[in-house]
């Protein structure tokens, strides 16, 4: 056949490539450009000016703050004066807490939300009875679920994962539905013609199909299970870094503050990459699309 | 391109009588196919040409079964297809390679050659991939299996697609355009493609295009269709033998029926310009 020339010298530059050796080569090269130091750059930037402000120079308004070398202090200190760093278990306990919290919300708003959404973007009259409600419901903030929330379940904690819960369950579902949207209706009158029947369908070009824009929106609805947590937290906790951050202002701990906040950022980046993780596992096309 | 060789019976004879299409027929009533009439033989390469948006895709998902027509009928081998009161349905007998691909992005090459037969349940899945192996290097697609489709050239996808195509042992091809947005050098790789498979299978194809050259070069018959709404202006028999490649296109057969083709569409086109509709390519 004549194409067989064409095809050779194609064929072997197109080798499949295992998705270590992508992210082995993806590293290397990130190293390489000026990304990573520009990066450090800027947050010792931010620190340094953080440190001028509030301890070196004072500035009115910035004094009363907490600066970053009290704070590094506190943290590292084996003996901390209000009761929290690095050596104190406490500490983790509200780790811990926090972390649990998240985890059962974000895992029941994923089971229960792509779900959802993939249905209500399969199937129109599902979602002719849906979309309106979700909505309305979706721009309630989740400080106005609060009562409701205590009204509604027994202990505190249970209405703390409800609350996290909530944040996380709407973007998921709707971004879940966008992904289904977003599908090319090309593809599926391909799947028809080749004769997939509706569960084919579904597990063949919805699901895989809008799987960039769910982990899109599992990282969105991440973000909102740490915001609604902490809210929640502060209104009714006993422990947990909300709680903490709370409780350390009413009790002037005021270096404690900080350190629960940059924990609460180092864990929320962490969750958030985690996601993006799993997603690139699940979805190899997809970056190996990118390192084209 | 293997189990045909054994048909007996040929299979895939299209006929389209009196069909009528008309697009939102309660509100702007656009009239897209008139009573437009074609006996499409069992092995035939069809190739329709004609000014842009005077309704081949209209014609093409109606046999393909995306949509219905509003009055006449469409049959295949003897069996009715759709008519006005009979809404299609699409099925692996008469499979569309469409103009911009449809390879599955998140399946691999095999993945996606497969998909008929496994969904069709007639397959064990690793029946399907030895199959698909074997037809791939028939087709001289071999060492991309596990490559996804953004990661080959145009060209190559287009070639996996009519494998993923040819993997049904579909009655009829049918190709919307498809090597429209493509080069000339990976056009001409991807016609003797078709041409070869073609020859080896003898399936019927339905092959749209705007590229005069294109339509002589692989069709044995050349309908040439008017502007909005669609109806065949004129048929060229193209008695140019098989099989073909590049020498065919310096033959005079091929240049008188291409200066044929030219007049007959460049009427066409100019009614089409005076009316004030989107000139042709
Ligand atoms: N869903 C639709 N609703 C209303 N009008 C439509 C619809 N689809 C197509 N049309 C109109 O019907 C006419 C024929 O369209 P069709 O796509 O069949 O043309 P075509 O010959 O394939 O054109 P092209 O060469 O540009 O692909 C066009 O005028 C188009 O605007
Ligand atoms: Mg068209």
């Amino acid at each position: 056949m004549t194409t067989n020339v064409d095809a050779l010298p194609q064929a072997a530059e197109a080798k499949a490539p295992n998705s270590w050796t992508i992210a082995l080569f993806n590293l290397r090269l990130w190293l390489k450009s000026s990304t990573p130091y520009l990066n450090l750059l800027g947050l010792a930037g931010f620190v340094l000016l953080w440190y001028l402000l509030t301890e070196y120079f004072k500035v009115p308004y910035f004094e009363k703050l907490p600066g970053p070398v009290a704070s590094f202090r506190e943290w590292v200190s084996e003996d901390p004066a209000y009761g929290i760093s690095l050596y104190t278990p406490d500490y983790y306990q509200h780790i811990g807490t926090s972390v649990m919290r998240v985890l059962k919300a974000f895992v029941l708003a994923t089971l229960l939300g792509v779900p959802l959404g993939l249905f209500m973007g399969w199937k129109k009259i599902f979602r002719d009875y849906t979309f309106p409600l979700l909505e309305t419901l979706r721009p309630i903030p989740m400080l106005a679920w609060v009562p409701l929330s205590i009204l509604m379940w027994p202990g505190r904690e249970a209405s703390i994962v409800f609350l996290t819960f909530l944040g996380s369950f709407f973007a998921t579902v709707l971004n879940t539905l966008l992904g289904v949207e977003s599908i090319d209706e090309v593809y599926f009158r391909a799947a028809h013609s080749l004769g997939a029947k509706p569960r084919h369908v579904f597990f063949k070009i919805i699901l895989p199909g809008s799987l960039p824009f769910v982990f899109t929106g599992l990282q969105i609805s991440m973000g909102f299970a740490w915001f609604s947590l902490v809210a929640g937290e502060m209104l009714a906790g006993e422990y947990g870094l909300g709680y903490l951050i709370w409780n350390s202002f009413i009790l002037v701990q005021y270096p404690v503050i900080i350190i629960a906040m940059v924990t609460l950022g180092v864990i929320g980046w962490l969750s958030s990459a985690l996601i993006r993780l799993v997603g690139d596992r699940l979805m190899q096309w997809k970056v190996r699309e990118a390192c084209r | 391109m293997n189990a045909s060789a054994s048909g007996m019976s040929p299979r895939g004879s299209i006929s389209i009588r009196e069909v009528t299409k008309i697009y939102d027929p309660d509100g702007a009533k656009v009239l897209a196919v008139d009573n437009c009439s074609m006996e499409i033989e069992a092995g035939e390469f069809c190739v329709l040409v004609g000014p842009s948006g005077c309704g081949k895709t209209t014609l093409l998902n109606a046999i393909a079964g995306f949509h219905g027509i509003t009055t006449g009928e469409i049959w295949l081998d003897g069996e009715l297809l759709c008519s006005g009161a009979r809404t299609p349905s699409p099925g692996a007998d008469r499979i569309v390679v469409f103009q911009n691909g449809a390879l599955f992005p998140w399946f691999t090459v095999l993945e996606n050659v497969t998909f008929g037969p496994v969904v069709q349940g007639g397959m064990s899945k690793a029946e399907a991939h030895d199959r698909a192996r074997t037809m791939l290097g028939q087709m001289g697609l071999m060492g991309i299996e596990n490559n996804y489709p953004s990661e080959i050239s145009s060209g190559m996808r287009r070639r996996v697609e009519i494998a993923r195509a040819m993997m049904n042992d579909p009655r009829v091809l049918l190709l919307d355009e498809p090597f429209r947005a493509m080069d000339a050098l990976t056009k001409t790789v991807v016609h003797q493609f078709l041409l070869d498979v073609y020859d080896k299978s003898r399936k019927t194809v339905f092959f749209i295009t705007h590229d005069l050259e294109e339509a002589i070069f692989l069709g044995s018959k050349v309908y040439i269709m008017t502007t909005r709404p669609a109806r065949i202006k004129k048929v060229l028999d193209v008695d140019i033998p098989r099989p073909r490649d590049f020498r065919a296109l310096s033959s005079a057969t091929y240049l008188r029926l291409k200066q044929e083709c030219i007049e007959a569409v460049h009427e066409e086109a100019l009614k089409a310009f005076k009316a004030g509709e989107r000139e042709m390519a």
